[in-house]
């Protein structure tokens, strides 16, 4: 059982993301990806477990290997996964990325602060929309 | 005169010339034919006073031997020597000779022939009783010839003789005298008009003369305007020339192609130079609009025709860059643009322009270009790869703070305060860095903007932030301008924002908005505050990144905000700049042009 699907290769901001959801018992089903091979391998590999399909994935854009664009390019073009909310968390403000992860349907965009407060309250935030306040489609459950 | 009359008359100088020439040649002619005239009377009367002479002579001589007779026939009969006789045998010869030779003189004159006549037989008698007498003398002796003469017949002939030749010289005279009178009246009448017509004709000669001198003078005038009109011609075509070569010359240099088309026979003349930008020899051309098109790169024909187009109907002018494929399949980037001449009703007839090669320049520009992607890569890894550690920094500090907080003491906890105030200080200058490299790559965009709006808003979002502060803000009237939006309430944001930062430590804070209109400059708006100041010593350091003239510690900043107002206004083609003083306030101005 996944609720959240964190894909970051850093160590650090991972521990931070994981920090503040857990905070807000948020944390409970969270599964860590390193990389965006690695979320692709979690959809498309030969150990995948299609029946374990997280209610929402937070995804960093720049990873070695696979980038971010990359898996949401994949999972918003699949119709079998388009439907799970997707929230891009990244340092960069580049406004390229921004308009290039709302054309493939990204679901929301969080800039990474460097005040570590504002990250929390946003990681949190959007935690608690997706999981909590968020009605999500019945099939999807 | 002559001038006057020629002006009135409106006649050529040449018409009047040969008139007055003609006038002076009659008048000369008439003159020589009169002074002929008047020679030949002049001849004819000298001839005719010595015909009168030759007759008064004649008469003369005829009386003579008449004496000379009578003396030969006293003296032979005085003496009776036959000696005395031969002066007579002479006298009585030369008689008849005088007499004859006195007929013809007077042979065109009836008065005298009649005279003549009468004389002739009178003369015979004489001669016929001298004769006689002298017959008695020889054949009687002296006493019958002494009686022969007393009868007083010889001697009252030679008085009826005496008489008629008296009267025919008086005659003859008289006749001297009038001729002599006729002459002279005229030769008098001769000089009246010969003098009369020698001054018309001087007058008119004169005019003639003074008509020529001032007509020489006028066209010494016109041919000395002409010479220096030829010489002012003449420098104008060398410099016409020289300025032609150094055109040529730049053309050449520059690359420049000229070009000609005459729109409505559809003839395109190119110059030496188009040739070489397309790549192709005169004999390949074809000198129509089509030939040109052929030159082009196939993408670029279409929106090059529409171009066209556009300029024919008048819609924009032809100031267009495309592509030219070379026959050996280069490729060139060329620049054009053209006018086009109309006719009064407006339709094209013809349309110059120039070409020139561009490639380098657009080389340049993919350079750039590239140059700025490359920057955008090392910015974005900037943003992400220097956010990441200091968010680590950040973060794992708070968490430190957070989870041990019992095992630091206080002066622990100032110290993990400072890490985590300089990581997000670090944060903010790297933000703010990329937000200005931005900015400077970022085209401009502008739209008609409404400057009271959009200072107002920032002004209450701003204001709204500063909770507790007296405020006292007053924007007068600040009109429309034509710029970028996202750009201008930037530099709104950090112009109100420094003037709320620098006037906080006041216990009332002054700002004041407004706009004034400058001739040089355009529109100036300003921002004013009654906070911290600054030294105006320092005033040129203001606007440069990361220049700061307060200390972190009394008011908060990163040195970035006016640096990158500047390079905003400065993209509008605007200025900025600042007026203040320590403790007084500032006031912070910039300028936008009309576009």
């Amino acid at each position: 059982m996944v609720d959240i699907l964190l894909v970051d290769d850093s160590m650090e901001d991972a521990e931070m993301a994981i920090r503040a959801l857990k905070k807000s018992n948020l944390a409970n089903n969270l599964l860590h990806l390193e990389d965006g091979e690695a979320a692709l391998n979690y959809f498309y590999g030969e150990d995948k477990d299609q029946t374990n399909i997280p209610k929402i994935i937070l995804l960093d854009l720049k990873m070695p290997k696979v980038d971010g664009i990359e898996v949401l390019r994949r999972l918003k073009g699949d119709e079998k996964f388009s439907r799970i909310p997707v929230v891009v968390m990244t340092s960069s403000k580049e406004e390229k990325d921004i308009v290039e992860t709302y054309r493939l349907g990204v679901n929301a965009y969080i800039v990474k602060p460097v005040d570590v407060e504002k990250f929390i309250k946003a990681v949190t935030d959007v935690g608690f929309f997706w999981l909590v306040m968020n009605e999500v489609p019945h099939d999807m459950r | 005169m002559l001038v006057k009359l020629k002006q009135k008359l409106g006649l050529s100088f040449e018409f009047m010339l040969l008139i007055g020439f003609l006038i002076t040649i009659t008048i000369f002619s008439i003159l020589s034919f009169y002074v002929y005239r008047n020679n030949q009377a002049l001849l004819e009367s000298a001839r005719k006073v010595a015909h009168t002479n030759e007759v008064l002579l004649a008469t003369e001589r005829l009386l003579e031997d008449l004496f000379q007779a009578e003396t030969g026939q006293r003296g032979y009969i005085i003496t009776g020597d036959s000696l005395f006789l031969s002066p007579y045998n002479d006298a009585i010869d030369s008689v008849n000779y005088h007499f004859n030779n006195l007929k013809e003189l007077t042979s065109d004159n009836p008065e005298l022939q009649a005279d003549l006549r009468e004389l002739g037989p009178v003369i015979d008698q004489r001669l016929q009783i001298m004769t006689k007498t002298l017959e008695v003398r020889r054949d009687e002796g002296f006493e019958s010839a002494k009686r022969s003469l007393q009868t007083l017949l010889g001697r009252t002939l030679m008085m009826r003789i005496r008489q008629v030749i008296g009267k025919m010289q008086a005659a003859e005279k008289k006749l001297l005298t009038n001729r002599k009178e006729q002459t002279e009246r005229d030769i008098v009448t001769f000089n009246v008009a010969y003098l009369t017509s020698m001054s018309i004709t001087g007058i008119f000669l004169i005019g003639l003369f003074f008509m020529i001198y001032n007509n020489l003078k006028k066209r010494q005038v016109l041919e000395d305007d002409l010479k220096r009109n030829i010489e002012t011609q003449r420098k104008l075509s060398e410099e016409l020339a020289k300025i032609s070569n150094k055109l040529t010359v730049a053309n050449r240099s520059g690359g420049v192609g000229i070009w000609e088309w005459d729109i409505v026979n559809n003839i395109l003349i190119w110059d030496h130079q188009m040739y070489q930008l397309y790549g192709i020899t005169e004999d390949s051309f074809g000198g129509a609009y089509e030939s040109w098109q052929q030159g082009l790169h196939p993408d670029d024909v279409e929106r090059c025709n529409i171009e066209i187009q556009e300029a024919l109907e008048g819609k924009r002018k032809f100031d267009s860059e495309f592509r030219v494929v070379w026959p050996d399949s280069t490729i060139h980037y060329i620049k054009g643009n053209g006018t086009i001449e109309r006719d009064e009703k407006g339709n094209p007839l013809f349309m110059i322009g120039t070409n020139w090669d561009i490639t380098n320049l657009k080389e340049r520009e993919h350079e750039v270009e590239n140059l700025n992607k490359e920057l955008e890569s090392f910015c974005y890894s900037v943003s992400h790869d220097l956010r990441a550690p200091l968010r680590s920094i950040n973060g794992y500090t708070s968490a430190l703070m957070e989870d041990y907080a019992d095992k630091f003491d206080h002066e622990g906890k100032r110290l993990l305060g400072t890490v985590i105030n300089s990581a997000k200080r670090m944060g903010q200058l790297i933000d703010d860095l990329l937000n200005f490299s931005k900015m400077g790559r970022q085209p401009l965009s502008r739209i008609e903007l409404n400057m009271d709006v959009l200072v107002k808003q920032i002004a209450s979002e701003l204001v709204a932030e500063e909770n507790g502060r007296s405020i006292e803000l007053e924007i007068k009237p600040l009109g429309k301008v034509k710029a970028d939006a996202s750009m201008l309430q930037q530099v709104w944001v950090n112009l109100l924002s420094n003037a709320l930062k620098y006037s906080q430590k006041k216990e009332k804070s002054v700002i004041k908005v407004g706009r004034r209109d400058d001739k040089n400059k355009g529109n100036i708006f300003y921002v004013s505050d009654n906070g911290a100041g600054f030294d105006m010593a320092y005033g040129h350091k203001l606007f440069g990144v990361f220049q700061r003239l307060h200390k972190v510690r009394e008011f908060e900043g990163t040195g970035v905000g006016l640096a990158l107002a500047k390079r905003i206004i400065n993209k509008h083609d605007g200025d900025i700049w600042a007026e203040a003083e320590v403790d007084k306030g500032a006031t912070f101005y910039f300028s936008l042009p009309d576009v």
